[in-house]
């Protein structure tokens, strides 16, 4: 028999002790796993039930009538129903619904989670609480602000989803600075605001950054917002060429030959320039 | 002489006891990593983000490229599958990369398909000429015909230059795509104009249940080859990829479905049709390319389920594939040699790739070897059964702690098994994994590391398709007649 070398003289018994440990850990795994199978299981059913239960108090505040009282977690579920539901409808029957989404201090909760630490708990909450975010744009335009990037862009789409027109100008300065929102996602949610006059747009179709004045003026013609002529024409005299170019952009989406004089007076700065210029002009010539 | 093999052994188990460790270690650090990202992605509220991008004119549109080489059987639905996608603009670009079957035919008949002068991009460079362009009425549908090279990156390039929209987003013909798939792998590119190109989850298709080119239900597949890779794809995947791109050390997306800013794509050539590892090698060269010129890049992976594909499902095919897979790896760390520890190229540089090499290409090598020696060395006296149990816990055990992880990872967050009879085998097939399968992975896996070490020829197999199971009656893949056996080359991808 060749004598062995003792492999680990100080700590007698570690390795087996280790072997055991990760044989209990690997049991354990395994056994978390069906756990969590039945148990979510048995609690989807359970949720399930509850909001059959619960669904057709739905109606009754849609028509402006007060639920019968129902136990603490029923009430729970109605309000998450109800918060899915108003954010699917439109109109009278979304107002009856945020309306009693609010007697039920269903705001309160979500507007202390959207102060949060974690970012998702404040994403989730930004989340919960749109379908009545348009009673409360002061809390949407904080969130616009926030420090992680991920909820800033949710804030945006949230603020567009709800028509929050008012939140244009903030929407469009975010595009630089310190806590921005990427560009496409500030287009996306102005485009679904849908200001109807350019006055919605505040400054910023004068606003001394050139990247947020050039989105604006862009979007203002994307928008087709004629009484955003002047203000697109005059950004043709910008010294950025971002901001002449959207402007260029804007009037041939606007189409109005009273916008010729301007295109004819501007001073081209590139070959570009001069042919995206030369192309809006002639478009509008020929009508 | 005695006493120099006792010491001998003594010490190669420690190297392979601190070896495991280390490999183990870090994987678990991955694991862990991609597990906060992947409940941070599964609770993260994306129903709104989605819709929006949907609903939204500002969208980046996609270019889907389509390699399809003798594709008859499933190319038409395919592509009415890629027309169903939820997304506001797309553009699929087919390549019939010298078929010589009725893929071309059964696309023209199909699709109302008529010859066009569309312009093509002078860039990147493929060796099958281009002979015809047909295309729809609308556009939306463009057939590149090329003769064939016997390379899927070749006819891709010639997809690329096709292509004419802002993302470029390259599948195979069999891979499918759940419904929202282009919403979900398209969310980074506008959440972030710095990110170049993104992965997502890929699962395999064998077992589950197809209607209407939709996934209706996930079951275990029946076969252990078939499991066996559930299990790696689960580890891989959805927590290994996941937790690599949170410390945005991201180097493979998988060929069969991944997307990229076209430009970036152009920028680096296109793909390397010399390199067996062709979808890592893009990774790898777009991650170099934006560090070497100092400009702001993020590779992201989305941690969602979004592609299925079917994997092989014998254990012949398995062996060419893991083969190509470890010889691709090769010749991709001789390529990018001079980005392994330098680190101008970040985390990619410093740890991603020390780590291939170290554990996933030479893995083999110390597996094989350290193992014979620890046994043998146990068996004869020449270490203790002690030393040879601490050997076992940090390679066995802490990849058995990995794997079940993984199970509860996708047990938590996804839950795409049904049934919990599919739960309890996932549990079973770990084990079988890592107590039977490993070994011979391993063995394929060091054959591949002797192709690239000694630079032998490359080695494309085929897998034996067997088409998706269909839902309802006279559907099954046995008898339907749009769903027989077919052959195709196999996608090229580095590790699971």
């Amino acid at each position: 028999m060749i004598p062995s070398i003792p492999a680990i003289p100080t700590i007698p018994g570690l390795a087996m002790a280790l072997l055991l440990t990760t044989a209990t850990v690997c049991g354990l795994l395994a056994l978390i796993v069906v756990a969590e199978r039945i148990i979510r299981t048995a609690l989807a059913h359970r949720e399930e039930k509850r909001r059959d239960r619960v669904r057709p108090h739905i109606l009754t505040i849609v028509d402006g009538d007060t639920p019968a009282t129902l136990p603490r977690r029923d009430r729970a579920a109605l309000s998450r129903l109800v918060a899915d539901t108003a954010s699917q409808v439109r109109g009278e029957d979304r107002e009856a619904l945020t309306q009693w989404l609010i007697g039920q201090q269903f705001h309160r909760a979500h507007l202390r989670r959207m102060k949060s630490p974690f970012a998702l708990t404040r994403a989730r909450a930004l989340d919960r609480f749109a379908p009545i975010a348009e009673h409360a744009p002061r809390s949407i335009e904080r969130m616009l602000g926030d420090r992680d990037l991920r909820v800033r862009s949710l804030a945006a789409q949230v603020a567009g989803r709800s028509g929050m027109a008012a939140l244009v100008p903030e929407l469009l300065r975010r595009t630089e600075g310190t806590r921005v929102i990427p560009a496409r996602i500030i287009s996306m949610a102005v485009l679904r605001a849908a200001p109807s006059s350019i006055a919605e747009f505040g400054d910023t179709v004068t606003d001394s950054n050139h990247r947020v004045r050039a989105l604006a003026l862009d979007l203002a013609g994307q928008l087709n917002l004629v009484d955003a002529r002047r203000a697109i024409e005059a950004g043709l005299d910008s010294p950025s060429a971002d901001v002449r170019m959207a402007s260029v952009r804007s009037i041939q989406r606007l189409g109005s030959p009273l916008s010729l004089a301007a295109l004819k007076r501007m001073e081209t700065q590139s070959p570009e320039e001069l042919f995206h210029t030369e192309v809006v002009i002639h478009e509008l010539t020929v009508g | 002489m005695i006493d120099f093999l006792m010491q001998f052994t003594f010490w190669v188990t420690w190297v392979l006891i601190v070896y495991y460790a280390i490999y183990n270690g870090v994987f678990l650090v991955v694991l862990l990593k991609g597990a906060l990202e992947v409940s941070r992605e599964v609770n993260w509220p994306s129903s709104m983000t989605l819709s929006e991008i949907f609903a939204n004119p500002l969208t980046p549109g996609i270019s889907i490229i389509v390699p399809a080489h003798n594709e008859e059987s499933g190319i038409v639905d395919a592509v009415l599958a890629l027309r169903n996608l939820r997304y506001p603009l797309t553009r699929i670009v087919v390549v019939d990369d010298g078929s010589t079957d009725e893929t071309f035919q059964r696309l023209k008949d199909n699709f109302d398909l008529r010859p066009t002068s569309k312009v093509l991009a002078a860039v990147p460079q493929h060796e099958g000429k281009i002979t015809e362009l047909w295309a729809t009425r609308s556009g939306d549908l463009t057939v590149v015909r090329k003769e064939s090279v016997r390379l899927r990156s070749d006819a891709v390039n010639a997809g690329l230059r096709a292509a004419d929209q802002e993302i470029v987003c390259m599948i195979d013909a069999d891979s499918l795509l759940e419904r929202d798939a282009l919403l979900h792998i398209v969310a980074p590119f506008v959440a972030d104009p710095t990110v170049l190109g993104v992965g997502g989850v890929i699962r395999p298709a064998n077992g589950v249940t197809v209607s209407r080119g939709a996934v209706t239900k996930v079951q275990m597949p029946k076969k252990w080859v078939e499991r066996i890779q559930v299990v790696e794809y689960l580890r891989a995947f959805l927590v290994g990829r996941t937790g690599w791109a949170s410390i945005k050390g991201l180097m493979i997306i998988s060929g069969a479905f991944g997307a990229f800013r076209r430009d970036a794509v152009l920028e680096v050539g296109g793909l390397d049709s010399t390199s067996l590892a062709e979808d890592a090698d893009l990774v790898v060269a777009i991650t170099k390319k934006a560090r070497d010129e100092k400009r702001p890049y993020r590779i992201a992976f989305v941690a969602e389920p979004v592609c299925w594909t079917e994997v092989p499902n014998t254990f012949s095919a398995l062996s060419t594939q893991r083969r190509r897979w470890s010889q691709g790896l090769g010749e991709l760390i001789a390529k990018q040699r001079k980005m392994i520890l330098n680190p101008r190229y970040g985390v990619l540089g410093m740890l991603t790739l020390p780590y291939f090499v170290l554990f996933e290409f030479y893995g083999p090598i110390f597996g094989v070897l350290g193992a014979f020696i620890a046994l043998a060395g146990a068996i004869t006296g020449l270490i203790t059964w002690q030393l040879f149990a601490l050997a076992f816990f940090v390679s066995v055990g802490l990849s058995l702690v990995s794997s079940l992880a993984s199970v509860l990872i996708e047990e938590s967050a996804y839950h795409r098994y049904s049934r919990l009879r599919d739960v309890v085998v996932l549990l079973m097939t770990t084990i079988v994994e890592l107590m039977g399968f490993h070994l011979v992975h391993t063995w394929w896996r060091l054959q591949g590391v002797y192709r690239a070490l000694f630079k032998r020829p490359s080695e494309w197999g085929t897998i034996e398709r067997a088409g998706f199971e269909q839902e309802g009656p006279g559907h099954a893949p046995d008898d339907s007649p749009d769903q027989p056996q077919l052959q195709r080359e196999t996608t090229a991808d580095i590790a699971p």
